[in-house]
Protein backbone atom coordinates (compact mmCIF):
# COMPACT_ATOMS: atom_id res chain seq x y z
CA UNK A 1 0.00 0.00 0.00
CA UNK A 2 2.36 2.39 0.94
CA UNK A 3 4.64 1.60 -2.04
CA UNK A 4 2.01 1.96 -4.26
CA UNK A 5 1.32 5.58 -2.55
CA UNK A 6 4.83 6.42 -2.60
CA UNK A 7 4.89 5.42 -6.56
CA UNK A 8 1.53 7.96 -7.09
CA UNK A 9 2.97 10.66 -5.52
CA UNK A 10 6.54 10.79 -7.31
CA UNK A 11 4.66 10.24 -10.27
CA UNK A 12 2.24 13.31 -9.96
CA UNK A 13 4.80 15.54 -8.32
CA UNK A 14 7.05 14.77 -11.36
CA UNK A 15 3.78 15.64 -13.35
CA UNK A 16 3.62 18.92 -12.30
CA UNK A 17 6.86 19.88 -12.94
CA UNK A 18 6.88 18.63 -15.77
CA UNK A 19 3.23 20.38 -16.52
CA UNK A 20 5.01 23.66 -15.76
CA UNK A 21 7.51 22.90 -18.52
CA UNK A 22 5.22 22.05 -21.15
CA UNK A 23 3.68 25.15 -20.20
CA UNK A 24 6.34 27.33 -20.81
CA UNK A 25 7.30 25.77 -23.95
CA UNK A 26 3.80 26.45 -24.99
CA UNK A 27 3.81 29.74 -24.30
CA UNK A 28 7.02 30.49 -25.63
CA UNK A 29 5.43 28.41 -28.60
CA UNK A 30 2.65 30.65 -29.07
CA UNK A 31 4.17 33.89 -28.56
CA UNK A 32 6.91 32.76 -31.50
CA UNK A 33 3.70 31.95 -34.02
CA UNK A 34 2.03 35.62 -33.25
CA UNK A 35 5.09 36.97 -34.19
CA UNK A 36 5.64 35.03 -37.05
CA UNK A 37 2.34 35.69 -38.18
CA UNK A 38 2.04 39.70 -37.45
CA UNK A 39 5.70 40.14 -39.02
CA UNK A 40 4.30 38.14 -42.70
CA UNK A 41 0.57 40.19 -41.95
CA UNK A 42 2.93 43.60 -41.58
CA UNK A 43 4.76 43.09 -45.11
CA UNK A 44 1.54 41.82 -46.96
CA UNK A 45 0.16 45.17 -45.85
CA UNK A 46 3.09 47.25 -46.51
CA UNK A 47 3.70 45.46 -50.35
CA UNK A 48 0.37 44.12 -51.11
CA UNK A 49 -2.06 46.96 -49.75
CA UNK A 50 -5.02 44.50 -49.73
CA UNK A 51 -7.85 45.08 -47.09
CA UNK A 52 -6.51 43.24 -44.03
CA UNK A 53 -9.66 40.07 -44.25
CA UNK A 54 -8.04 39.09 -47.88
CA UNK A 55 -4.13 39.41 -46.63
CA UNK A 56 -5.63 36.74 -43.45
CA UNK A 57 -6.92 34.64 -46.34
CA UNK A 58 -3.66 34.50 -47.92
CA UNK A 59 -1.86 34.57 -44.95
CA UNK A 60 -0.24 30.90 -44.65
CA UNK A 61 1.45 31.62 -41.03
CA UNK A 62 2.90 29.28 -37.84
CA UNK A 63 -0.78 30.50 -36.27
CA UNK A 64 -3.41 27.42 -37.13
CA UNK A 65 -5.60 28.80 -39.71
CA UNK A 66 -8.74 28.55 -37.79
CA UNK A 67 -7.45 31.51 -36.00
CA UNK A 68 -7.45 33.61 -39.59
CA UNK A 69 -10.83 32.31 -40.73
CA UNK A 70 -12.35 33.40 -37.87
CA UNK A 71 -10.75 36.80 -37.90
CA UNK A 72 -11.57 36.89 -41.57
CA UNK A 73 -15.16 35.95 -40.73
CA UNK A 74 -15.43 38.72 -37.71
CA UNK A 75 -13.95 41.53 -40.37
CA UNK A 76 -16.42 40.70 -42.21
CA UNK A 77 -19.17 41.43 -39.62
CA UNK A 78 -17.57 44.29 -37.60
CA UNK A 79 -14.35 46.60 -36.86
CA UNK A 80 -10.68 44.48 -37.55
CA UNK A 81 -10.47 45.26 -33.85
CA UNK A 82 -13.09 43.03 -32.26
CA UNK A 83 -12.59 40.38 -35.13
CA UNK A 84 -9.22 40.18 -33.46
CA UNK A 85 -10.35 40.47 -29.90
CA UNK A 86 -12.91 37.53 -30.73
CA UNK A 87 -10.13 35.09 -32.79
CA UNK A 88 -7.75 36.04 -29.85
CA UNK A 89 -9.86 34.04 -27.32
CA UNK A 90 -11.18 31.61 -29.70
CA UNK A 91 -8.64 30.17 -31.59
CA UNK A 92 -5.30 31.46 -29.94
CA UNK A 93 -2.53 28.70 -29.42
CA UNK A 94 -2.37 27.11 -25.95
CA UNK A 95 -0.10 28.28 -23.49
CA UNK A 96 -0.84 32.53 -23.45
CA UNK A 97 -1.78 33.95 -20.38
CA UNK A 98 -4.44 36.48 -19.55
CA UNK A 99 -0.87 39.53 -20.21
CA UNK A 100 -0.05 37.91 -23.35
CA UNK A 101 -3.81 38.19 -24.36
CA UNK A 102 -4.07 41.60 -23.28
CA UNK A 103 -0.54 43.09 -25.07
CA UNK A 104 -1.98 41.19 -28.21
CA UNK A 105 -5.32 42.70 -28.32
CA UNK A 106 -3.33 46.20 -28.34
CA UNK A 107 -2.08 45.47 -31.59
CA UNK A 108 -5.79 44.95 -32.58
CA UNK A 109 -6.98 47.58 -31.55
CA UNK A 110 -5.37 50.14 -34.18
CA UNK A 111 -5.25 47.24 -36.64
CA UNK A 112 -6.31 48.38 -40.09
CA UNK A 113 -6.77 51.71 -38.87
CA UNK A 114 -4.30 55.19 -40.32
CA UNK A 115 -2.12 55.58 -43.19
CA UNK A 116 0.61 52.53 -44.11
CA UNK A 117 3.02 54.07 -42.01
CA UNK A 118 1.02 53.94 -38.87
CA UNK A 119 0.23 50.21 -39.87
CA UNK A 120 4.06 49.35 -39.96
CA UNK A 121 4.40 51.56 -36.60
CA UNK A 122 2.71 49.01 -34.77
CA UNK A 123 3.21 46.00 -36.10
CA UNK A 124 6.97 46.76 -35.64
CA UNK A 125 5.34 48.11 -31.79
CA UNK A 126 4.05 44.94 -31.44
CA UNK A 127 6.83 42.57 -32.80
CA UNK A 128 9.25 44.83 -30.37
CA UNK A 129 7.10 43.33 -27.44
CA UNK A 130 6.66 39.82 -28.41
CA UNK A 131 10.24 39.81 -29.16
CA UNK A 132 11.22 41.08 -25.66
CA UNK A 133 8.50 38.87 -23.73
CA UNK A 134 9.59 35.54 -25.82
CA UNK A 135 13.49 36.05 -24.98
CA UNK A 136 12.85 36.80 -21.32
CA UNK A 137 11.10 33.66 -21.81
CA UNK A 138 13.46 31.75 -23.19
CA UNK A 139 15.79 32.59 -21.17
CA UNK A 140 13.89 31.62 -18.07
CA UNK A 141 13.15 28.12 -19.78
CA UNK A 142 17.24 27.78 -20.24
CA UNK A 143 17.48 28.47 -16.67
CA UNK A 144 14.65 26.92 -14.80
CA UNK A 145 13.30 24.57 -17.25
CA UNK A 146 15.08 21.64 -16.44
CA UNK A 147 15.13 22.31 -12.52
CA UNK A 148 11.12 22.22 -12.51
CA UNK A 149 10.96 18.69 -14.00
CA UNK A 150 14.08 18.18 -11.38
CA UNK A 151 12.37 19.78 -9.00
CA UNK A 152 8.98 17.72 -9.54
CA UNK A 153 10.99 14.57 -9.46
CA UNK A 154 12.55 15.32 -6.39
CA UNK A 155 9.77 17.03 -4.26
CA UNK A 156 7.94 13.74 -5.13
CA UNK A 157 11.03 11.37 -3.93
CA UNK A 158 10.74 13.51 -0.58
CA UNK A 159 7.24 13.21 0.26
CA UNK A 160 7.32 9.19 -0.61
CA UNK A 161 10.44 9.16 1.61
CA UNK A 162 8.10 11.23 4.63
CA UNK A 163 5.08 9.28 4.31
CA UNK A 164 7.52 5.73 4.15
CA UNK B 1 -30.48 42.80 -63.12
CA UNK B 2 -26.76 43.74 -63.13
CA UNK B 3 -27.92 46.55 -60.76
CA UNK B 4 -29.50 44.49 -57.98
CA UNK B 5 -26.47 42.03 -58.17
CA UNK B 6 -24.34 45.05 -57.23
CA UNK B 7 -27.07 46.66 -54.59
CA UNK B 8 -27.08 43.06 -53.06
CA UNK B 9 -23.40 42.11 -53.43
CA UNK B 10 -21.55 45.11 -53.27
CA UNK B 11 -23.46 48.32 -51.82
CA UNK B 12 -25.65 46.46 -48.82
CA UNK B 13 -22.86 44.18 -47.10
CA UNK B 14 -20.66 47.01 -46.56
CA UNK B 15 -23.51 49.59 -45.08
CA UNK B 16 -24.40 49.53 -41.07
CA UNK B 17 -26.87 47.53 -40.09
CA UNK B 18 -29.23 50.21 -39.05
CA UNK B 19 -29.16 51.57 -42.42
CA UNK B 20 -29.04 48.25 -44.03
CA UNK B 21 -32.86 47.75 -41.99
CA UNK B 22 -33.83 50.93 -43.33
CA UNK B 23 -33.17 50.23 -47.19
CA UNK B 24 -34.93 48.31 -49.56
CA UNK B 25 -33.51 44.24 -49.90
CA UNK B 26 -33.91 44.51 -54.01
CA UNK B 27 -32.33 48.26 -55.23
CA UNK B 28 -35.20 50.52 -56.62
CA UNK B 29 -35.30 50.75 -60.52
CA UNK B 30 -33.31 52.88 -61.82
CA UNK B 31 -31.10 53.82 -58.48
CA UNK B 32 -28.37 56.01 -59.05
CA UNK B 33 -27.24 57.39 -56.45
CA UNK B 34 -27.02 57.26 -52.64
CA UNK B 35 -26.14 59.76 -50.36
CA UNK B 36 -25.23 60.09 -46.75
CA UNK B 37 -24.63 63.06 -44.95
CA UNK B 38 -24.25 63.84 -41.29
CA UNK B 39 -27.41 64.70 -39.16
CA UNK B 40 -29.78 64.47 -42.36
CA UNK B 41 -32.25 61.78 -43.63
CA UNK B 42 -30.48 59.32 -46.31
CA UNK B 43 -31.62 59.71 -49.74
CA UNK B 44 -31.54 57.32 -52.37
CA UNK B 45 -31.38 59.25 -55.81
CA UNK B 46 -33.05 57.38 -58.62
CA UNK B 47 -33.30 58.42 -62.52
CA UNK B 48 -34.79 61.94 -63.22
CA UNK B 49 -33.75 63.26 -60.04
CA UNK B 50 -36.73 61.02 -58.05
CA UNK B 51 -35.53 61.14 -54.60
CA UNK B 52 -36.77 58.59 -51.86
CA UNK B 53 -35.84 59.66 -48.41
CA UNK B 54 -34.97 56.81 -45.54
CA UNK B 55 -34.84 57.96 -41.93
CA UNK B 56 -31.66 56.64 -41.32
CA UNK B 57 -29.83 60.07 -40.10
CA UNK B 58 -25.54 58.79 -39.51
CA UNK B 59 -23.86 60.99 -36.40
CA UNK B 60 -20.31 61.59 -36.67
CA UNK B 61 -19.08 58.17 -35.71
CA UNK B 62 -21.70 56.40 -37.63
CA UNK B 63 -19.87 58.24 -40.56
CA UNK B 64 -16.55 57.30 -39.41
CA UNK B 65 -18.06 53.72 -39.03
CA UNK B 66 -19.30 53.91 -42.61
CA UNK B 67 -16.04 55.10 -43.50
CA UNK B 68 -13.99 51.90 -41.82
CA UNK B 69 -16.88 49.55 -43.84
CA UNK B 70 -16.31 51.14 -47.28
CA UNK B 71 -12.66 50.51 -47.11
CA UNK B 72 -13.06 47.43 -45.92
CA UNK B 73 -11.32 48.03 -41.98
CA UNK B 74 -8.33 48.74 -43.63
CA UNK B 75 -7.69 52.43 -44.49
CA UNK B 76 -3.75 51.76 -44.99
CA UNK B 77 -5.13 50.18 -48.43
CA UNK B 78 -7.04 53.01 -49.65
CA UNK B 79 -4.62 55.53 -48.63
CA UNK B 80 -4.69 57.29 -51.89
CA UNK B 81 -8.59 56.95 -52.01
CA UNK B 82 -9.29 58.67 -48.66
CA UNK B 83 -6.40 61.38 -49.83
CA UNK B 84 -8.42 62.26 -53.26
CA UNK B 85 -11.87 61.64 -51.24
CA UNK B 86 -13.02 59.05 -53.94
CA UNK B 87 -12.91 55.40 -53.99
CA UNK B 88 -14.21 52.87 -56.28
CA UNK B 89 -16.13 49.39 -54.79
CA UNK B 90 -15.09 45.99 -55.89
CA UNK B 91 -17.77 45.94 -59.51
CA UNK B 92 -17.32 49.76 -59.92
CA UNK B 93 -19.52 51.22 -57.93
CA UNK B 94 -18.25 54.79 -56.77
CA UNK B 95 -17.99 56.33 -53.90
CA UNK B 96 -17.47 59.79 -53.13
CA UNK B 97 -16.54 61.60 -49.63
CA UNK B 98 -16.41 64.99 -47.96
CA UNK B 99 -16.15 66.35 -44.85
CA UNK B 100 -12.81 67.91 -43.22
CA UNK B 101 -9.77 67.35 -44.48
CA UNK B 102 -6.54 66.75 -42.18
CA UNK B 103 -4.59 69.47 -41.08
CA UNK B 104 -2.09 68.88 -44.31
CA UNK B 105 -5.02 68.64 -46.53
CA UNK B 106 -3.82 65.41 -47.41
CA UNK B 107 -6.10 62.94 -46.00
CA UNK B 108 -10.12 63.10 -44.78
CA UNK B 109 -9.87 63.26 -41.10
CA UNK B 110 -13.60 63.45 -40.37
CA UNK B 111 -15.85 62.33 -42.92
CA UNK B 112 -19.55 64.04 -43.41
CA UNK B 113 -21.02 63.02 -46.12
CA UNK B 114 -20.80 59.75 -49.00
CA UNK B 115 -21.92 59.91 -52.57
CA UNK B 116 -22.42 56.05 -53.62
CA UNK B 117 -22.90 56.22 -57.20
CA UNK B 118 -24.12 52.75 -58.78
CA UNK B 119 -22.22 50.99 -61.49
CA UNK B 120 -23.99 50.75 -64.90
CA UNK B 121 -23.83 48.38 -67.17
CA UNK B 122 -26.24 49.35 -70.19
CA UNK B 123 -25.19 47.77 -72.46
CA UNK B 124 -26.34 49.22 -76.37
CA UNK B 125 -26.21 53.11 -74.48
CA UNK B 126 -23.75 53.89 -76.91
CA UNK B 127 -25.33 52.04 -80.24
CA UNK B 128 -26.85 55.32 -81.14
CA UNK B 129 -23.20 56.62 -81.88
CA UNK B 130 -21.32 53.75 -83.03
CA UNK B 131 -22.11 54.51 -86.90
CA UNK B 132 -20.22 57.91 -86.15
CA UNK B 133 -17.16 55.87 -84.21
CA UNK B 134 -16.73 53.28 -87.40
CA UNK B 135 -17.68 55.97 -90.27
CA UNK B 136 -15.75 54.72 -92.47
CA UNK B 137 -15.34 51.28 -91.80
CA UNK B 138 -12.43 52.02 -89.40
CA UNK B 139 -12.10 53.50 -85.78
CA UNK B 140 -13.20 57.01 -85.01
CA UNK B 141 -11.17 59.12 -82.31
CA UNK B 142 -14.14 61.03 -79.98
CA UNK B 143 -14.50 63.07 -77.27
CA UNK B 144 -17.36 62.66 -75.20
CA UNK B 145 -18.48 65.49 -72.98
CA UNK B 146 -21.21 66.41 -70.66
CA UNK B 147 -22.18 67.64 -67.09
CA UNK B 148 -21.35 65.18 -64.43
CA UNK B 149 -23.57 62.34 -63.47
CA UNK B 150 -25.14 62.02 -67.45
CA UNK B 151 -23.82 58.42 -68.19
CA UNK B 152 -20.25 59.39 -70.02
CA UNK B 153 -18.69 56.68 -68.74
CA UNK B 154 -21.85 54.19 -68.79
CA UNK B 155 -20.95 55.23 -72.57
CA UNK B 156 -17.62 55.15 -72.99
CA UNK B 157 -17.96 51.27 -71.74
CA UNK B 158 -20.18 50.44 -74.00
CA UNK B 159 -18.02 52.23 -76.92
CA UNK B 160 -15.34 50.32 -75.90
CA UNK B 161 -17.31 46.79 -75.85
CA UNK B 162 -19.01 47.58 -78.92
CA UNK B 163 -15.41 48.30 -80.46
CA UNK B 164 -13.73 45.64 -79.12
CA UNK B 165 -16.55 43.33 -80.69
CA UNK B 166 -16.28 44.98 -83.95
CA UNK B 167 -12.87 43.37 -83.62
CA UNK B 168 -10.75 46.03 -82.38
CA UNK B 169 -7.91 45.76 -79.92
CA UNK B 170 -9.14 48.20 -76.98
CA UNK B 171 -7.11 49.59 -74.27
CA UNK B 172 -8.30 50.86 -71.23
CA UNK B 173 -6.72 53.79 -68.90
CA UNK B 174 -8.77 52.84 -66.09
CA UNK B 175 -7.19 54.90 -63.09
CA UNK B 176 -9.85 55.09 -60.79
CA UNK B 177 -11.13 50.87 -61.76
CA UNK B 178 -14.66 52.60 -62.68
CA UNK B 179 -14.55 52.09 -66.54
CA UNK B 180 -14.23 48.57 -66.13
CA UNK B 181 -14.90 47.99 -62.72
CA UNK B 182 -11.98 45.71 -61.68
CA UNK B 183 -11.78 43.64 -59.02
CA UNK B 184 -7.78 42.98 -58.18
CA UNK B 185 -7.29 43.91 -61.89
CA UNK B 186 -9.82 41.35 -63.14
CA UNK B 187 -12.89 43.88 -65.21
CA UNK B 188 -16.08 42.90 -63.50
CA UNK B 189 -18.45 44.50 -66.52
CA UNK B 190 -18.45 43.74 -69.67
CA UNK B 191 -15.37 45.65 -71.90
CA UNK B 192 -15.34 43.48 -74.65
CA UNK B 193 -13.63 40.35 -76.01
CA UNK B 194 -10.52 42.11 -77.03
CA UNK B 195 -9.94 44.56 -74.32
CA UNK B 196 -7.01 44.82 -71.97
CA UNK B 197 -7.57 47.22 -68.77
CA UNK B 198 -4.89 48.69 -66.70
CA UNK B 199 -5.85 50.07 -63.66
CA UNK B 200 -5.16 51.87 -60.47
CA UNK B 201 -2.29 53.84 -61.94
CA UNK B 202 -2.58 57.43 -62.91
CA UNK B 203 -4.28 57.63 -66.69
CA UNK B 204 -1.51 59.53 -68.33
CA UNK B 205 1.02 56.94 -67.00
CA UNK B 206 -1.33 54.03 -68.18
CA UNK B 207 -1.77 55.26 -71.60
CA UNK B 208 2.37 55.26 -71.87
CA UNK B 209 2.42 52.02 -70.55
CA UNK B 210 -0.64 50.18 -72.53
CA UNK B 211 0.52 51.78 -76.05
CA UNK B 212 3.72 50.65 -75.55
CA UNK B 213 2.75 47.25 -74.40
CA UNK B 214 -0.09 46.19 -75.36
CA UNK B 215 -0.06 47.42 -78.91
CA UNK B 216 -4.02 49.09 -78.70
CA UNK B 217 -5.82 50.38 -81.99
CA UNK B 218 -8.20 52.09 -79.78
CA UNK B 219 -7.29 53.66 -76.34
CA UNK B 220 -10.26 54.54 -73.81
CA UNK B 221 -9.80 56.47 -70.75
CA UNK B 222 -12.20 58.39 -68.72
CA UNK B 223 -12.58 62.19 -67.27
CA UNK B 224 -9.48 63.77 -68.84
CA UNK B 225 -8.43 66.58 -66.48
CA UNK B 226 -4.80 67.67 -66.11
CA UNK B 227 -1.84 69.08 -68.41
CA UNK B 228 -0.30 65.51 -67.93
CA UNK B 229 -3.33 63.41 -69.80
CA UNK B 230 -3.75 65.60 -72.53
CA UNK B 231 -0.23 65.73 -73.10
CA UNK B 232 -0.59 61.80 -72.96
CA UNK B 233 -3.79 61.43 -75.30
CA UNK B 234 -1.65 63.87 -77.56
CA UNK B 235 1.57 60.79 -77.95
CA UNK B 236 -1.08 58.26 -78.35
CA UNK B 237 -2.83 60.52 -81.39
CA UNK B 238 0.75 61.56 -82.63
CA UNK B 239 1.60 56.91 -82.78
CA UNK B 240 -1.66 56.27 -84.83
CA UNK B 241 -3.92 55.05 -82.24
CA UNK B 242 -7.64 56.38 -81.69
CA UNK B 243 -8.67 57.90 -78.68
CA UNK B 244 -11.64 57.18 -76.73
CA UNK B 245 -12.34 59.87 -73.99
CA UNK B 246 -14.27 61.74 -71.97
CA UNK B 247 -14.44 64.97 -70.17
CA UNK B 248 -16.69 67.45 -68.52
CA UNK B 249 -18.12 70.11 -70.15
CA UNK B 250 -21.69 70.94 -70.90
CA UNK B 251 -21.40 71.70 -74.70
CA UNK B 252 -18.49 73.24 -76.69
CA UNK B 253 -18.56 76.40 -75.71
CA UNK B 254 -17.65 75.18 -71.96
CA UNK B 255 -15.20 73.20 -73.64
CA UNK B 256 -13.92 75.94 -75.30
CA UNK B 257 -12.74 77.22 -71.45
CA UNK B 258 -11.08 74.57 -70.84
CA UNK B 259 -8.34 75.25 -72.79
CA UNK B 260 -5.74 71.89 -72.49
CA UNK B 261 -8.52 69.56 -73.32
CA UNK B 262 -9.82 71.65 -76.15
CA UNK B 263 -6.37 72.37 -77.77
CA UNK B 264 -6.48 68.44 -78.32
CA UNK B 265 -9.24 69.14 -80.39
CA UNK B 266 -7.71 72.51 -82.35
CA UNK B 267 -4.83 70.04 -83.21
CA UNK B 268 -6.84 67.34 -84.71
CA UNK B 269 -6.34 64.78 -81.90
CA UNK B 270 -10.35 63.77 -82.19
CA UNK B 271 -12.38 63.31 -85.12
CA UNK B 272 -15.64 64.16 -83.00
CA UNK B 273 -16.64 66.01 -80.35
CA UNK B 274 -20.05 64.28 -78.84
CA UNK B 275 -22.27 65.88 -76.70
CA UNK B 276 -24.49 63.99 -74.05
CA UNK B 277 -27.02 64.23 -72.48
CA UNK B 278 -30.15 62.61 -70.97
CA UNK B 279 -33.66 62.98 -72.77
CA UNK B 280 -37.40 63.18 -71.05
CA UNK B 281 -37.22 59.42 -71.24
CA UNK B 282 -33.95 59.50 -69.30
CA UNK B 283 -32.36 57.55 -71.98
CA UNK B 284 -28.46 58.84 -73.41
CA UNK B 285 -28.52 60.60 -76.24
CA UNK B 286 -25.43 62.16 -77.74
CA UNK B 287 -25.31 65.33 -80.63
CA UNK B 288 -21.92 66.31 -82.66
CA UNK B 289 -20.54 69.63 -81.07
CA UNK B 290 -17.41 68.96 -83.55
CA UNK B 291 -16.56 66.92 -86.20
CA UNK B 292 -13.39 66.92 -88.41
CA UNK B 293 -13.58 68.42 -91.93
CA UNK B 294 -15.19 66.07 -94.23
CA UNK B 295 -16.64 63.68 -91.39
CA UNK B 296 -19.61 66.29 -90.98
Amino acid sequence: MKLAMAAVLVAACSFIGYCRVYALRARISALQAFETDIAQLGLMMEYQALPVGELADRLRGALPAAFWQAFRAGVAQGSAREAWRQALYAEAPYGLRASDMEQLCGFGAVLGQGGRAAQKNNVDYALSNIKRLRETLQLEQAKKGGLYGTLGLLSGLAAAILIW
Amino acid sequence: MEEAKAWRQDILPLLPIALRDCLPQQAPEGLEELRIRVGRPTRLICGGGQETLVSWAPNRADCADLLMRLCRQSAYAYEDELRACYMTLPGGCRVGFAGRMSEDGLRLATPGAFNIRMARQVKGCAGAMMPLLLKGGIARAALLISAPGVGKTTALRDAARQLSEAGYAVCVADERGELAGGNDGVPMLDVGPRTDVLEGCKKARALRLLLRGMSPQVLVTDELFSAEDTDAVLDASGCGVRVLASAHAENLEDLKRRREIYALVEQGCFDYVLALRRGRDNVLRHSVAYAKEGLG
